[in-house]
């Protein structure tokens, strides 16, 4: 791989031993893949910060790394945690648990991380088009590729984690143009006219485009929850998370009908199939969630102008940030009115917050996908 | 005493001879989940390696896979004493590079890895743009 004389610098030591490893990592990574330089970043995010996910091996090697003085080189920002920080009893954790989230949490901030705890970092740092990033989170590296055109891989947490201590990732997948251009052609014989429907969408074309850029052809006049649904859901069936959709991705110019590969049709009774891969229908829901992933502004007020009186409980979750923003425009108060909690920095995905067994009404396709297989919690996809 | 010469990519080798068992796990492997980074143990139970020690082995596998905190835990596996001489496998991903990289596990790729049987010994040969596989047979 050539590397240039700085980070030919970094990789001999020259800038302290996590620098070095760091270097040395996502070197022989990008070697591997087969890439033939780094590429400067803006703007790092880090998956993989629950300690429910990443265990004892994860929090030694963070502190590893925050002991070896590792200070991050770009904007960095980190994924949820295994509670809400303001009310960490409510999620079933033992007191190890906590000490060693604690111990996390406090690792990655002298790193210079900051504490965000969100899947979505794109409304902390708005990505803009053409500009690379290394992020970890699936529905956020769709989200970046989609909706901004701002380049990223689907990376590991250990590898977004590195390539910020170095402000550099190996150029390679979506960071080149030619991995950009759509191979695989969709349209559809409906219009998707919920979230639902648009999280379902993308559970399909990340199924069917087997690591391929995607086109949709539509008329759907999307929302911003159906876009992070869609975004949600194909990363959770596809490595690569990258569809230029029309009337919402800035790329549509990269479309040649040349390098079309395959045209496919997707039906209702696709959408119908995938909808009982996922759900469990014949289940009775005992509570409601939605903010996966974490719920924007936008969300927050809509919520407000549409719930009535339910007689289930319902969750919803949002980011320390959004939350903030919520409180100042009087919509946290608004919701617990109506008897919406909302929970931060967390999600039921990392956390215990509902036991096995349990069965959740959900609008995110991606929450149903993991909250069964992570959670052992049966779930129905509605948008309720 | 006769040898096979199998030739593989290095993926990280840094030392000239590396002599070891195989331990040979006929499917994929995802560390987390699969192995016990304190005791060095494969805990999957569906594995028919299962409850074998990797520690100082010559750990063959067709590919690695699973969450990418399996890097993490080849990491741990270095940290508590327990981790293999080297790793064989059958093609590479990013998890298990950034791993080796991290636990300092010299990592080869064999696309023929089949050939190498379970529980006989191999030496690990640096040659100019390659690792000679010698196994005993």
């Amino acid at each position: 791989m050539f590397l240039s004389k700085k980070e030919e610098r970094i990789l001999e030591g020259e800038e302290g031993e996590a620098a070095r490893l760091a270097m040395r990592t996502i070197v022989k990574v990008g070697e591997a893949l087969g890439a033939s330089r780094l590429v400067e970043i803006k703007h790092a995010h880090v998956s993989g910060v629950s300690y429910l996910n990443i265990g004892d091996p994860g929090l030694e090697f963070i502190e590893h790394l925050a002991n070896l003085d590792a200070r991050i080189r770009v904007f960095g920002t980190i994924n949820p945690l295994s509670f809400d920080l303001d009310s960490p009893h409510e999620f079933n954790i033992t007191a190890e648990e906590y000490e060693k989230q604690l111990r996390i949490i406090n690792a990655l901030k002298k790193m210079g991380f900051n504490p965000t705890f969100t899947c979505t970092p794109y409304y902390i740092r708005k990505p803009s088009l053409g500009e690379h990033l290394a992020w970890g989170e699936s529905s956020a590296v769709a989200y970046a590729n989609i909706v901004y055109g701002a380049r990223t891989n689907k990376e590991g947490g250990p590898i977004a984690l590195l390539s910020a201590i170095i402000g550099r990732i190996y150029y390679s997948g979506l960071h080149l143009t030619e991995n950009r251009i759509p191979r695989i052609y969709f349209k559809t014989t409906f219009n998707a006219s919920n979230t639902v429907e648009a999280g379902l969408l993308g559970y399909i074309i990340g199924k069917l485009s087997k690591g391929k850029t995607a086109y949709l052809e539509n008329n759907i006049q999307w929302k911003e929850s159906w876009v992070k649904a869609y975004a949600a859901a194909i990363g959770t069936t596809s490595d690569n998370p990258l569809t230029i959709i029309e009337n919402v991705s800035p790329e549509t110019n990269l479309f040649n009908k040349e390098y079309i590969e395959d045209k496919i049709t997707i039906t209702r009774e696709d959408l119908e199939e995938a909808y009982n891969e996922l759900a469990d229908s014949n289940s009775r829901e005992q509570v409601v969630f939605f903010g996966c992933p974490h719920l924007g502004l936008e969300e927050l007020r809509e919520l407000v102008r549409t719930t009535k009186g339910y007689d289930k409980p319902i969750i919803v979750s949002t980011s320390r940030y959004i939350y903030a923003k919520a409180v100042e425009e009087n919509l946290v108060k608004k919701l617990e009115e109506k008897g919406i909690k909302i929970i931060k920095d967390t999600c039921p995905i990392v956390s215990r917050l509902f036991k096995p067994n349990t069965t959740v009404n959900t609008n995110s396709t991606k929450a149903s996908f993991y909250l069964k297989r992570l959670r052992k919690v049966k779930t129905i996809l509605s948008d309720y | 005493m006769k040898y096979k010469i199998l030739r593989a990519r290095p993926i990280l080798f840094d030392r000239e001879v590396i002599e070891g068992t195989v331990l040979k796990s006929p499917t994929p492997i995802s560390p987390l989940g699969d192995i016990d980074p304190k005791t060095g143990e494969i805990i999957d139970p569906r594995s028919t390696i299962k409850g074998q020690k990797i520690t100082e082995k010559i750990l063959v596998a067709p590919y690695f896979r699973g969450s990418t905190v399996g890097s993490y835990v080849l990491f741990a596996l270095a940290k508590y004493g327990t981790a293999p001489k080297a790793i064989i496998v059958g093609r590479i991903d990013p998890m298990l590079v950034a791993g080796c990289v991290l636990g300092n596990i010299p990592l080869l790729e064999l696309r023929t890895y089949e050939e190498i049987p379970s529980n006989v010994l191999v030496i690990l040969k640096k040659t100019n743009n390659e690792v000679e596989v010698h196994v005993e047979y």
